[in-house]
């Protein structure tokens, strides 16, 4: 794997240098390498990205690419050792989205979603899910700042509409 | 996918970046990965996430996700009662669970959904498609039928398929 490093630049104008490697978990970044759209004196302007976010992705970026890296290495490894380094990354990412409030979750899911980084969206994605689930309306809006927008009438449909769930 | 609509609600509130204000596509890919036992009562968060959970894509994205579940449906008869009951099992959130039902502790419910009253459906041949429960109807004196009904397992409403071509008397379907 080429150790190139390339430059980001965020919508604020933070500059971010990133090993080339990680940079293409951007699967945008990737396709801009791949087509040489990507100068090497010149930093690449990401304009939906905010610096504080950015930080957050390469952070992700930089952790993923030495997973990826471990995995050529070992490539005999046991299945218990595959289950282990598996636990770490586990336990790394749930570390890494604990340590953020949802508003910066929801941010990063949108720079994600722009810069087409599968795993990290899906990451994301799940924390919210887990987040959601098995939580009563009112503690869901709670959590995600929802003001209740139904009528009280509307709210009654659609508590009859779904009576089977809510007998 | 749809423009996203701020209303004026969102505008409002303290935070600057509630989750609807997400794009669709992600609100959609967050859902997806939650139980759909959980469904019914996520609809009562707000008009956006009912609306995305009763849409269609939705369902697309549970697909792509790999995150399809089996949900079991029950049909029985009780005679002499000439129409079927159809029950689906459902999550009982741990809130209503008091001390009386406290046996449930599975937190599962069998709970009745609502089921064709046609004479026509009183017997049928069922067979699941996709989100979808298809009754072909059995004949009923000897008089063959074409009729076919489709549950929505998404809703829970039944509604009408195109009849079958030709008129069946025992159908079957697998």
């Amino acid at each position: 794997m080429s150790s190139n490093m390339i430059m980001l630049k965020s919508s604020d104008g933070a500059s971010f240098e990133i090993e080339e490697a990680a940079a293409r978990k951007s699967k945008i970044i990737a396709n801009m390498i791949e087509v040489e759209c990507v100068d090497e004196d010149k930093a690449i302007p990401l304009q939906n990205v905010t610096g504080n976010i950015l930080a957050l992705v390469i952070e992700y970026c930089n952790k993923h690419i030495v997973d990826d890296d471990d995995d050529v290495a070992t490539e005999e490894a046991s299945e218990e050792e595959e289950e282990a380094k598996k636990k770490k990354v586990d336990d790394w990412e749930a570390e890494f989205m604990n340590s953020m409030s949802l508003e910066t979750m929801f941010e990063l899911l949108l720079a994600a979603n722009y810069l087409n980084i599968k795993s990290l969206i899906d990451l994301v994605c799940q924390t919210i899910a887990n987040n959601i689930k098995d939580k009563t309306p009112e503690e869901v809006r709670k959590i995600f700042s929802i003001e209740n927008d139904f009528t009280p009438e509307e709210e009654e449909e659609i508590r009859k509409e779904n009576a089977w769930a809510f007998g | 996918m749809k423009k996203k609509k701020m209303t004026t609600t969102t505008m409002k509130m303290p935070e600057s970046f509630p989750i609807t204000s997400l794009p669709d596509e992600l609100m959609l890919s967050c859902l997806a990965r939650v139980s759909r036992l959980y469904y019914p009562s996520l609809s009562l968060v707000c008009k956006s996430f009912k609306s995305l959970l009763a849409s269609p894509e939705l369902y697309k994205t549970r697909s792509l996700l790999q995150r399809t579940e089996s949900c079991l449906y029950v049909c029985l008869h009780f005679p002499p009662d000439p129409y079927p009951h159809w029950f689906t099992l459902r999550h009982k959130p741990n809130q209503t669970l008091t001390s009386k039902n406290m046996k449930q502790s599975s937190g599962n419910v069998l709970v009745p959904i609502p089921s064709l009253r046609s004479p026509l459906e009183k017997y049928s041949c069922l067979v699941a498609l996709g989100s979808n429960i298809y009754s072909i109807a059995e004949p009923i004196k000897l008089k063959a039928s074409s009729s076919v009904s489709i549950l929505d397992c998404g809703s829970h409403k039944w509604r009408k398929a195109p009849s079958l071509m030709v008129k069946r008397l025992r159908p079957c379907a697998s």
